[in-house]
């Protein structure tokens, strides 16, 4: 299963759910797969994805699922830190690791050495956590994910498979105002 | 601590909380009205020893979602978040997290055009003990100018400080407010 196919998946059990992309391919991805106005692309801040989705699953009752990726949670490992200490039983952390830095050129990530992202979330707090390699694992640790009303976080095993895709063809505020209106 | 400075909404909290609200100084209770006055009502922080019993004030406050975090920039994005789900975020820190967070305050808050209100305890720059915060706190003035970030320096007092906010909900961009030692030392 490839990143593109994960997000498919993902994408398919998801409703009226607020949905946070990382910087990179996971937001062209997710554009291409599924625009829609409740969805926030992240154009920068490389890190922030899980940030901003506990900013918003702390301000509102309905359930925030983060699409983020291993480079980007190594970047910022403090988040899961401070996510599982508030624990929003309406955030759904989802990491699609390739262990690599895909968008860059594939340069491998410490999720293929030594570290595992799924320990750390348990370690940090996280009581809910399900990892998936295959596809039928995926939609039931999604299922649970959005249905279970915990804090959750999904370690998701894709295979390196970055295409060359096109960025998100709307302005920064466009996306601000259509997302604020919506959600 | 005199609560008639609180507006009755204020006051019948302060009777009807059990839990005793942290002791604090003028300047603390200025910002705490502050905050109150002009609706923030999501605060992200980061801790700090000048700023740790307005902290405590605006964790007795119930109208006031309190989030501290592990590193400013982290706090940027929570700020972020909170303010595109309809709240209104302000952060508190020391000015040496600025230096931790100024590509998110870019690439984040310029990017979108998300108004946070960034109140940090400024380092190095007035009767500074610690020689690491120097550096960053002399540089800190020509950074947020190249970047083009709106920020105040407090001195004195904080009365420039509303209309420097009404600016920034008009700009809808990110402001910093740089509060000195020296606010504290009149005490």
């Amino acid at each position: 299963m490839n990143r593109r196919r994960a997000i498919q998946i993902i994408m398919d059990q998801i409703e009226d759910e607020i949905v946070v992309s990382n910087i990179g391919d996971p937001s062209k991805e997710l554009y291409k797969i599924k625009d829609r106005s409740r969805n926030f692309y992240m154009l920068g801040s490389m890190g922030l994805a899980s940030s901003i989705s506990l900013g918003i699953a702390l301000s509102k009752s309905e359930n925030v699922v983060c699409l983020d990726g291993d480079g980007a949670l190594l970047m910022n490992l403090g988040s899961l830190a401070t996510i599982a200490n508030y624990n929003p039983k309406n955030l759904v952390l989802i990491v699609l690791d390739n262990g690599s830095y895909g968008t860059t050129g594939n340069q491998p990530s410490f999720t293929s050495g030594t570290t595992d992202l799924g320990k750390m979330a348990r370690a940090c707090g996280f009581e809910h956590c399900y990892s998936s390699t295959d596809e039928e694992e995926l939609v039931k640790a999604v299922v649970r994910g959005l249905n279970d009303n915990n804090l959750s976080f999904i370690h998701v095993i894709v295979k390196q498979d970055n295409i060359k895709m096109s960025p998100v063809p709307i302005e920064p505020i466009t996306l601000k105002n259509r997302f604020m209106e919506t959600i | 601590m005199d609560i008639s400075k609180y507006g009755i909404r204020i006051k019948e909290k302060i009777i009807a909380e059990t839990k005793p609200r942290p002791s604090s100084n003028d300047v603390d209770e200025e910002l705490f009205n502050f905050i109150k006055r002009c609706g923030y009502n999501f605060g992200v922080k980061f801790p700090c020893s000048i700023l740790k019993d307005l902290y405590g004030m605006l964790e007795w406050d119930n109208d006031i979602k309190v989030v501290t975090v592990t590193r400013e920039e982290e706090g940027i994005g929570v700020s972020a978040g909170a303010y595109l789900a309809g709240k209104r975020p302000f952060m508190l820190i020391q000015s040496s997290g600025l230096g931790n967070s100024f590509n998110a305050i870019a690439s984040l808050l310029k990017t979108y055009k998300i108004p946070i209100l960034i109140l940090a305890s400024y380092r190095g720059h007035y009767n500074e003990k610690i020689p690491a915060q120097i550096p960053l706190g002399r540089a800190l003035p020509g950074m947020l100018d190249a970047m083009e970030i709106p920020f105040l320096v407090l001195e004195e007092n904080l009365e420039p400080l509303e209309a420097f906010c009404v600016k920034m909900f008009r700009n809808s961009e990110p402001h910093v407010v740089l509060l000195s030692p020296e606010l504290y030392e009149n005490e």
